[in-house]
């Protein structure tokens, strides 16, 4: 019965500090959100209280998009496939990364912010959201182009060659396309 | 010849909107107009039980997304309270559907509080081979393999109870270990796969050698730290 005790004040200590913490996150849940925490905060307590990421709602396409670069990058045959070298196409992702973390920055900005500036900073939250959709729709679409360029080439004496130098010139097209997305 | 695509990439950009004809009896809304292939695609998106036993790297994903972490915890919690109570309360039902039933609760609340009472010593372990993973992702993924041994448990209920109407001297509680057994095993390769995949899909290179090594001991001893609580809650909680 002791134990039982102890539970059940560590529960109203676990649902003080989870409120505490979304409260300076500015997201506050409802009556039901705060009892299931208390009855089961050694497994809810630490999502509730952990620092938001700053990698925001592009996380798991920045993810998939890092690997997919990496195994496109890593084959040998596409190392000569490009003009560019592979820190140019790095560094378009780690710009990625940047407006992402830039974009929930603002998420949090907005929560905190006066009902006032709100609408403002709304509008250059649904701006910076759609220009980074298309940077990482832009990129995908590169990985892709390479990775056809890469199977392309294993057999590259058989086929025509202008077919395989049109797809190079595509690729080219969409990397000079995605830096005047990050320069504008 | 090699074909070479010449059209965009497929899977880049959004998809394009595409509107079905609008049925006689749905009241025409455009803005919630979904399409069908749309439909079709949530329907088919896999459930969390068939990501953990089947696909770890979609597990990890959910586990990732911030938005998703919360429910997936969640949903892990529901899946091994309702599999190992529906065990404990099939194998038990020949004593009365009173006993059975506090059975279920006994192992279903005993199990939880074993992977809570596991969850500390997990993550000293993960701060002192330098391999840290933040508390909110350990208790997704060891929710997740206990979750999946849960799901390979309770469809055994019947074998067990039916061997121990037979032989309550051996085969019952030969069955009643063996089912335990193979419910650790799976839990215990889940756990391994699921750090593992947590471990590449967090970082932007691959696994170096040292790396390999530290998640290497982590899981062993997640795996030893699971199964020690987890076996004295089923052996102390349920089936005295």
């Amino acid at each position: 019965m002791a134990i039982l005790g102890v539970y059940a004040s560590i529960a109203l200590v676990a649902v003080a500090v989870a409120r505490a913490r979304q409260a300076a996150l500015g997201s506050v849940s409802g009556p039901p959100a705060w009892a299931l925490i208390g009855a089961l905060w050694p497994f809810l307590l630490p999502g509730a209280t952990a620092a938001p990421t700053r990698a925001g709602r592009y996380a798991t396409r920045l993810i998939a998009l890092h690997r997919a670069m990496r195994e496109a990058l890593d084959d040998p045959t596409s190392a000569r496939l490009l003009a560019r070298p592979r820190t140019e196409l790095e560094a378009a992702l780690a710009r990625l990364d940047e407006a992402s973390a830039r974009l929930a920055d603002l998420d949090v900005a907005i929560a905190h912010a006066l009902p006032v500036a709100r609408p403002r900073l709304e509008t250059l939250r649904d701006r910076a959201d759609a220009a980074l959709a298309e940077r990482a729709a832009l990129l995908e679409e590169v990985i892709a182009q390479l990775t056809v360029l890469r199977f392309a080439d294993l057999s590259a004496e058989l086929t025509a060659n202008d077919a395989l130098s049109r797809e190079r010139e595509r690729v080219e097209a969409l990397l000079a396309q995605l830096d005047c997305l990050a320069l504008g | 010849m090699v074909a070479v695509p010449t059209g965009p990439a497929h899977q880049a950009g959004p998809r394009p909107q595409r509107h079905e004809p609008l049925s006689p009896f749905v009241t025409f809304d455009d803005v919630t107009l979904e399409s069908l292939d749309d439909a079709h695609d949530q329907a088919r998106a896999p459930s969390l039980w068939v990501d953990l036993l089947r696909d770890p790297e979609a597990a990890v994903a959910r586990m990732l997304d911030p938005s998703a972490l919360q429910s997936a915890i969640v949903g892990s919690l529901l899946t091994v309270a309702i599999c190992t109570g529906a065990f404990a309360f099939i194998v038990r039902f020949d004593e009365g559907a009173l006993k059975a039933a506090s059975g279920a609760l006994w192992l279903a609340g005993s199990t939880l509080l074993a992977v809570a009472a596991a969850l500390g010593p997990i993550h000293a372990t993960s701060l002192l081979v330098a391999a840290r993973v933040p508390m909110a992702r350990l208790v997704a993924v060891l929710l997740g393999a206990v979750a999946a041994g849960a799901v390979v448990l309770a469809p055994l209920a019947p074998i067990v109870r039916l061997l121990h109407q037979r032989d309550e001297i051996w085969l019952g509680p030969i069955s009643l270990v063996s089912a335990f057994a193979v419910s650790g095993l799976v839990a215990g390769t889940a756990v391994n796969a699921l750090l593992h995949a947590l471990a590449v899909a967090s970082g932007p290179s691959a696994l170096s050698d040292s790396d390999e090594f530290r998640v290497g001991i982590l899981a062993r001893m997640a795996m030893v730290f699971l199964g020690f609580t987890v076996a004295l809650a089923w052996g102390m909680g349920a089936f005295q």
